[in-house]
């Protein structure tokens, strides 16, 4: 089954696997002056579904190039150094479209300040997803998606920059259609896969649970074999 | 049926997933410096740009940069058109293009095709305030996006400025 996505960044992602594939997010992180920015983007709801699991109430709505801007903060508790439980304000930023938004959360920053973010940006919704395209103090840092793979695991998409090139294995992997695939043995990333194309490098995680059952192995190897992935363009 | 619970059941495992990465990397940010709409120094200025002319000075304005595509305008404008105020204190709506029809009595003031002073101030998201003070300073500036957080700063702005009326 071959699907295209958006990525944040502008780039077109041809994503052929064998089964079918489920909901995707684009992630992106920016530096705007200085400063680390990471934004997700998925269904027009995503942003609302993360404001509730962090106990946030949009509250302000501002109408913003072509969409709604909704922001909120909440009062979280927050451990510092010494040990005490401190508040912690937590601000979600939300750009909403026709059928796909766009998603930021920080800590200690005001309102004015959470609309200036969006305005360091040219936010676009495109046929797939969203496009965030830096006006001028922003650059691109990192963008990547995530497709969710049913029983295989989720899928971490990124593009295979010259750094990133830099760490794929001396060694050969796997010979497969969608280019070479390793296998992490360590005890920390025991059952992720990795598959490296010539523009991409697709880092998919299995459910934990799932790798001591032993038909998921075949499954989860298969799977991943199945899987063709080019990144095309993009700011990279 | 089933086919659709577990669809829903998947996409919601993936935002939870994606909560918690997002958990983990939420950035400390205390300012964005060059962020936002240029800052308009004088009300006077920007009342003059406006076309609008008070008779014996400027007296106290809010001047609100709104479009049609905003929610909290929309809302404002019905709020606003409850309230009595006098000729030259009304506040004044700025529309980028068209604006809301309103009768000729309504108690504001709306000036619709303005695309170059959104422009020259930078203002891409509405509502955007500016509360000028009676000498013609802008006493501030800045996106306010609820009816709340307006009703507040029309209360400060009512309890800094004599006279004015909104």
């Amino acid at each position: 089954m071959l699907q295209q996505y958006q990525a944040l960044d502008g780039a077109i992602i041809a994503f052929r696997s064998r089964g079918a594939q489920g909901a995707q997010t684009a992630i992106a992180k920016f530096d705007v002056d200085g400063q680390p920015f990471e934004f997700v983007s998925g269904p027009a709801d995503l942003g609302d579904g993360i404001a509730d699991e962090l106990q946030v109430v949009l509250s302000e709505r501002f109408a913003s190039q072509g969409g709604e801007l909704r922001i909120g903060v909440a009062e979280q508790a927050s451990v510092d150094e010494a040990g005490e439980t401190v508040p912690l304000p937590i601000m979600v930023g939300t750009w909403v479209g026709r059928s796909f938004s766009v998603t930021t959360t920080v800590t200690a920053v005001d309102v004015p300040s959470m609309v200036g973010l969006f305005d360091q940006f040219r936010v676009r919704e495109r046929l797939m997803g969203v496009t965030l395209r830096p006006n001028g103090a922003a650059h691109l840092v990192e963008s990547s998606i995530v497709v969710d793979l049913g029983i295989v695991g989720l899928a971490h998409v990124r593009p295979l920059t010259r750094p990133l090139a830099r760490r794929v294995p001396r060694w050969s992997g796997r010979q497969v259609p969608g280019g070479s695939m390793y296998r992490e043995d360590g005890r920390e990333g025991a059952g992720v896969l990795h598959l490296v194309s010539a523009t991409s490098w697709v880092t998919v995680v299995p459910d934990a649970a799932m790798l001591a059952v032993e038909a998921f192995q075949k499954e989860l190897l298969e799977g991943v074999a199945h899987l063709q992935v080019e990144w095309l363009g993009g700011a990279r | 049926m089933s086919g659709v619970v577990v669809a829903l059941g998947a996409a919601w495992v993936a935002i939870v997933l994606l909560i918690v990465a997002l958990a983990a990397t939420i950035q400390q940010v205390r300012t964005i410096s060059g962020a936002g709409a240029v800052p308009a120094r004088s009300g006077a200025v920007l009342l003059a740009a406006l076309d609008v002319v008070v008779e014996g000075g400027v007296r106290g304005r809010i001047v609100i940069f709104g479009s049609l595509a905003c929610k909290v305008c929309n809302e404002l404008v019905r709020t606003l058109g409850e309230g009595p105020s006098s000729e030259d204190s009304r506040p004044v709506l700025v529309y980028h293009d068209r604006g809301p029809t309103l009768s000729l009595e309504a108690p504001v003031e709306v000036i619709e095709g303005q695309r170059l002073l959104f422009e020259a101030l930078q203002i891409s998201s509405t509502p955007y305030v500016f509360i000028i003070d009676p000498v013609g300073e802008v006493t501030f500036q800045g996106p306010i996006g609820s009816l709340d957080n307006l009703q507040q700063l029309r209360q400060r702005f009512e309890g800094g400025v004599a006279h004015a009326e909104l």
